[in-house]
């Protein structure tokens, strides 16, 4: 499936905290043009912005990227690489890196989850190879970023259709779903905690027929979780 | 040249905003804006005690070892509103620790309030638990994370310096303050630097007539409308510590000269003998 290249995607956020409020919100972000590249889904509640370098040029890759915020692809050069990951504006206090060999048309995500006082700060480093056959729908996957549970029980429906007609699925901590074929236009994301099936976050996204998406549940159960839309 | 013409331009904007009725001090050029785009702009605060008002009403000078019961005012919020022409929430909670409590009740007071600032000033109490520097910064980094999340800009106040009666909380305030400067920058949110403003303003801060003495801990009538008037240059983009930080302030929002009492703490800088800066 051919991407819209060149073309600026909205990326749609949407937050319910863990105590029972809710609500959403809207900012760009998203897919964007970089035919190969990285951007950073920061889902870590007491972590700073960060910063990533790459070994194969001067200066921050990518700059500030903070919690629950949107991001476009950043260039990635081709060719074996080492990605550092520092706090931000602090390039001596570094996350962790990773040596990737850049292929020509290769699209990465890079997760910042966990925290710093009991679960430490973690990053996971995906390669977002969307399928190519998606049919009618979308495609959505759910990336869990965040603490509190080490298992979420996700369920994909249109709002107020019934509970047998949703897409279910469970996702582990630090971990992604595949891509998920579902119906495009506005559905029901909620994410439960597994071992009380608590409503941790349950957000209303639009999602574009024939585009691939990536959610991230970021944050901590029972404090405040913030779940981010990317389109890829 | 470029400041004065941003300073008249924000000087119109008052003006323009007193003459039409709304008298607010919003505009554009200042970078005090209606961040939510929902029409208006509203301030939300969240601290403690000195959120709350604890020791307004009293005047300079005043001895007090410890605050009479129920001393209290609208503080530096209800200032804040009638400074900027906006509608300023009140969300301290006397005696609140931001480790133990205030950094659970943050995410509620912003998702109810949904303003276009929060300005968080809290942590003296936690000097008294001796919470370490650290554990402050990953919580102040928290509700930072909580406030950009919610799309609300946050504006973190570093501390009054304690003096006095509770001297030896200052190493802990001193150093949440820092956490408070460090922070500020990663995250690029604004920063109203309430420790630097009481030591320009009061050289010996033993005598120092922000608060009350010896006493030390809370501002009083004085001493909150400092705390106003950090924040409103801040919202304002006004450096206030500049030496022409305090009339420019005064032309913004329409006082008189001599209104603002944070003194300045950058020298101005010494004519060569071509008349051109050093």
């Amino acid at each position: 499936m051919l991407k819209k290249l060149g073309c600026a995607v909205v990326a749609i956020t949407f937050s319910l905290s863990a105590c029972g409020g809710g609500g959403g919100g809207g900012e760009g972000g998203g897919g964007g043009s970089a035919p190969r590249g990285v951007r950073i889904l920061h889902g870590a509640i007491d972590a700073a912005p960060i910063d990533v370098y790459t070994s194969l040029s001067p200066g921050a890759l990518i700059q500030r990227a903070s919690f629950a915020s949107t991001q476009l692809y950043s260039l990635l050069p081709e060719g074996q690489q080492t990605l550092t990951v520092t706090r931000a504006k602090t390039p001596s206090v570094e996350i962790r890196s990773f040596n990737v060999d850049v292929q020509s048309r290769q699209r990465m995500t890079l997760v910042l989850f966990g925290d710093n006082q009991q679960f430490g700060l973690s990053t996971r480093l995906f390669t977002d190879e969307i399928p190519e056959e998606r049919g009618e729908g979308t495609l959505l996957r759910v990336v869990d970023g965040m603490t509190g549970a080490s298992e979420l029980l996700i369920s994909i429906r249109v709002p107020n259709a019934p509970r047998n007609q949703s897409t279910t699925t469970r996702v582990a901590y630090g971990n992604a779903t595949p891509y998920l074929s579902i119906p495009s236009g506005v559905v029901r994301v909620t994410a439960q905690r597994a071992a009380d099936a608590k409503i941790v976050s349950s957000v209303d996204i639009t999602l574009d027929a024939g585009e691939a998406y990536t959610l991230l549940v970021g944050g901590e159960a029972d404090y405040y979780v913030k779940s981010t839309l990317y389109a890829d | 040249m470029k400041k004065n013409i941003t300073s008249t331009l924000t000087t119109i904007f008052a003006l323009v905003g007193v003459v039409g009725g709304c008298s607010s001090a919003y505009s554009q050029e200042s970078g005090f804006r209606d961040v939510n785009g929902d029409g208006k702009v509203t301030i939300a605060t969240f601290g403690d005690s000195l959120t709350f008002g604890i020791g307004d009403g009293i005047p300079p000078g005043t001895f007090f070892e410890s605050l009479p019961e129920g001393t209290s005012g609208p503080g530096y919020p209800g200032r804040l509103s009638s400074l900027l022409g906006v509608p300023v929430s009140n969300g301290g909670v006397p005696g609140e620790e931001f480790i133990a409590a205030g950094k659970f009740r943050f995410p509620a007071v912003v998702s109810a309030r949904r303003p276009d600032y929060i300005v968080f000033l809290e942590g003296t109490n936690d000097s008294v638990r001796k919470v370490t520097r650290g554990e402050y910064a990953r919580d102040l980094q928290r509700v930072i994370n909580v406030a950009r999340a919610e799309g609300v800009e946050i504006v973190v106040l570093t501390l009054p310096p304690t003096v006095g009666v509770h001297a030896a909380l200052a190493p802990f305030v001193d150093a949440f303050s820092s956490a408070v400067l460090e922070l500020s920058s990663l995250n690029e949110v604004l920063v109203g630097d309430l420790a630097r403003a009481w030591k320009s303003t009061c050289p010996d801060l033993e005598e120092c007539r922000l608060y009350s003495i010896p006493e030390g801990l809370h501002p009083n009538t004085l001493g909150y409308t400092a705390i106003a008037q950090v924040v409103a240059s801040t919202l304002l983009g006004i450096d206030i510590f500049l030496p022409n930080g305090a009339s420019d302030l005064e032309n913004a929002l329409g006082l008189n000269p001599g209104d603002v009492v944070v003194r300045p703490d950058v020298a101005a800088p010494n004519p060569t003998a071509n008349g051109e800066p050093q």
